[in-house]
């Protein structure tokens, strides 16, 4: 890895400036999310939204775009920092909630969570479903790759991870009762913000809040993390407290993302990627930014799909992967060059 | 029309089947529209298996008949060891079971999917032919057609009307529905060709369309991603144009997810729906 000191000065423009026009286009792209759609919002009946008469507009905006934005907004960011955090922790850019079967893992606790017909009865289950299966995800593949993986031990990790994921997941679908259960899933698992609703923010926006915070402290200790574990420890980084922060904010922000959203993959890799060279390598900066423009990413994706095609919306983790994948071998092949 | 359409059709299976066979007396089901068609038609000691959704009430219709009845999951080596005389299958059983009965010398008849009320009256005198209960099945025909012919809709009253579909990609059963809304005399949709023909239609359209009645399914026992997003709360802020909360109908699946003799049910429960809607709308 590159030395990470006066990263600063690396950097094409200040960090500050940086962060600052990443918000303001959060803001803007979440105005689009709220305003455009198959119904398109004029901007003069906001107001309606909280008018004590329900208009057409003002449910539309209050009941479905709103949910919608604070959703991809909240999930954006988590995917996002996720990505920074795992890539800072394993010293490895290709590290990614979706990619490493974290995502995945926490799809099949979801499904296992609603299928069995436990959030019926206790909603929180979905989330929780989530975040379990995300955190048994990131605890096997630290198991499995160990703390500083190559990229054949960390991919090979996540794909073994995945197909077993995929594999119990078909499992639980079998098993239940609902014929059209694996019908139903088919399409949950491509990732999707429409038609969410209040609730949906209220299960998983707070759990993804606790997670991401807990990843963004982080910081420092990935910065020193980059001069090699000892001179970190010297540092006074405990390693195994990093960790444990790592895998516990993966697993809160991804886990119950995907218990509301599905899987939207390649989030947590484009955005890490498209801002490393802007925040010059520091991957404590490089974890702020991310979630501005994770969210960002996600923003936009999500009120592309609503025009792309005629007919059923395209699914959002389809479109994300569209744009994702290209940057995987893209990255594929920088590595494979620096040999 | 139709009538002269049936006729013609069901000399020719007749014919047919005359060429054919006899009467077969251990059929096998491939297909939850067929497992209905055969339930419907013939005595319990003739059928050696249904499939195993047909059970299920939420879709099956014939759901009590069919309980106890050896099951299969369209696969051919659950089919084998019952010796069956006749199979009946639909036209989006696997195509691989289906080419391999037909290659091992089993009588195959291929029922293709309802899409209309035509389709409908055929698929039960062509079943009646195959069984070899025609009389019975002209019967059902006979008796479907006189309930449909006993609805007169109020025409040329628009009334907007939504119908929920949980996981709407099961389209093609849409347009048997399409026949039912317009035989109860449904001519406006405020969303007009995505609710008549095969399609989607985003929450926040519906919204807009501020429909005056909505139609969807009563909950499953079992979980179903499909019927919560039914129950998405923004439904409860519909209003119609006049600002009153549309009327909510409840319409089982199992009555037009096949077409069958049940359809004649979904029709009247619409029927009396609109001609309440409609009432109401006066008396407002």
């Amino acid at each position: 890895m590159k030395p990470p000191l006066n990263a600063g000065q690396t950097g094409k423009i200040s960090f500050p400036l940086l962060l600052g026009s990443l918000c303001i286009l959060v803001v803007i792209l979440f105005l689009f999310s709220v305003l455009i759609g198959k119904v398109m919002i004029p901007v003069g009946v906001i107001h309606e939204a909280f008018a004590e008469v329900d208009t057409a507009y003002g449910v539309i905006i209050r009941e479905l775009r709103l949910p919608r934005a604070i959703l991809a907004l909240a999930i954006g960011a988590a995917l996002g920092v996720a990505g920074a955090a795992l890539q800072g922790l394993l010293r490895n850019p290709l590290a990614e909630p979706g990619l490493i079967g974290v995502s995945g893992t926490a799809a099949l606790g979801a499904v296992i969570a609603f299928y069995s017909g436990l959030s019926v009865t206790f909603s929180f289950a979905l989330p929780a479903g989530g975040m379990i299966g995300a955190l048994i995800s990131v605890v096997l593949l630290y198991i499995l790759a160990g703390r500083d993986p190559s990229v054949l031990t960390l991919i090979l990790a996540g794909v073994a991870i995945s197909a077993l994921a995929g594999a119990l997941t078909t499992l639980a679908l079998n098993l239940s009762p609902n014929p059209y259960a694996a019908f139903e899933i088919f399409f949950w698992l491509m990732g999707s913000l429409a038609d969410r609703s209040l609730n949906h923010v209220a299960l998983a926006v707070p759990f993804i809040t606790v997670g991401v915070v807990l990843l963004m402290t982080t910081g420092p200790s990935l910065d020193a993390l980059t001069l090699g574990e000892d001179v970190a420890q010297s540092l006074g980084v405990r390693l195994s407290g990093l960790q444990a922060r790592v895998i516990i904010g993966t697993a809160l922000a991804v886990g119950a993302s995907v218990s509301v959203a599905g899987v939207i993959g390649f989030v947590g890799l484009v955005v890490p990627h498209l801002l490393r060279r802007a925040v010059g390598q520091s991957p404590s900066r490089l974890l702020i930014v991310s979630a501005p423009g994770g969210a960002a990413l996600t923003l936009a994706a999500d009120t592309a799909v609503r025009f792309l095609t005629n007919g059923p919306e395209l699914h959002l983790g389809v479109l994300t992967a569209l744009i994702g994948a290209p940057f995987f071998l893209g990255l594929v092949l920088k590595i494979r060059r620096e040999g | 029309m139709h009538f002269i359409i049936i006729t013609f059709v069901s000399f020719f299976f007749f014919l047919s089947s005359l060429a054919a066979n006899e009467r077969p007396e251990r059929v096998a089901s491939l297909n939850l529209c067929t497992d209905q068609l055969v339930l419907e038609l013939l005595d319990r000691d003739r059928i050696v298996s249904v499939t195993y959704l047909a059970t299920d009430p939420v879709i099956s219709y014939l759901a009590d008949r069919a309980k106890g009845l050896p099951k299969n999951h369209g696969l051919a080596e659950e089919i084998l060891p019952l010796k069956p005389d006749l199979i009946l299958a639909g036209a989006f059983t696997s195509r691989p079971t289906t080419s391999l009965l037909k290659r091992l010398g089993y009588r195959v008849v291929v029922f293709d999917m309802a899409l209309s009320f035509d389709t409908l009256r055929l698929n039960i005198i062509k079943a009646g032919v195959v069984l070899r209960e025609e009389k019975k099945a002209a019967q059902l025909v006979n008796t479907f057609n006189q309930h449909v012919e006993r609805i007169h809709p109020i025409s040329g009253i628009p009334l907007s009307v939504i119908v929920l579909q949980p996981r709407a990609a099961g389209v093609g059963q849409l347009s048997l529905l399409g026949d039912i809304l317009r035989t109860v005399g449904f001519t406006s949709f405020s969303v007009t060709d995505e609710t008549m023909g095969v399609g989607w239609v985003t929450l926040d359209r519906i919204i807009e369309a501020q429909p005056e009645l909505i139609i969807s399914e009563p909950d499953p026992p079992w979980p179903s991603l499909g019927h919560l997003a039914m129950r998405h709360p923004a439904y409860e802020a519909v209003r119609d144009k006049q600002g009153r909360v549309p009327t909510r109908i409840n319409l089982p699946a199992n009555l037009w997810n096949c077409g069958g003799p049940q359809v004649a049910k979904a029709v009247s429960i619409l029927a009396k729906a609109r001609a309440t809607a409609l009432d109401q709308r006066e008396i407002k």
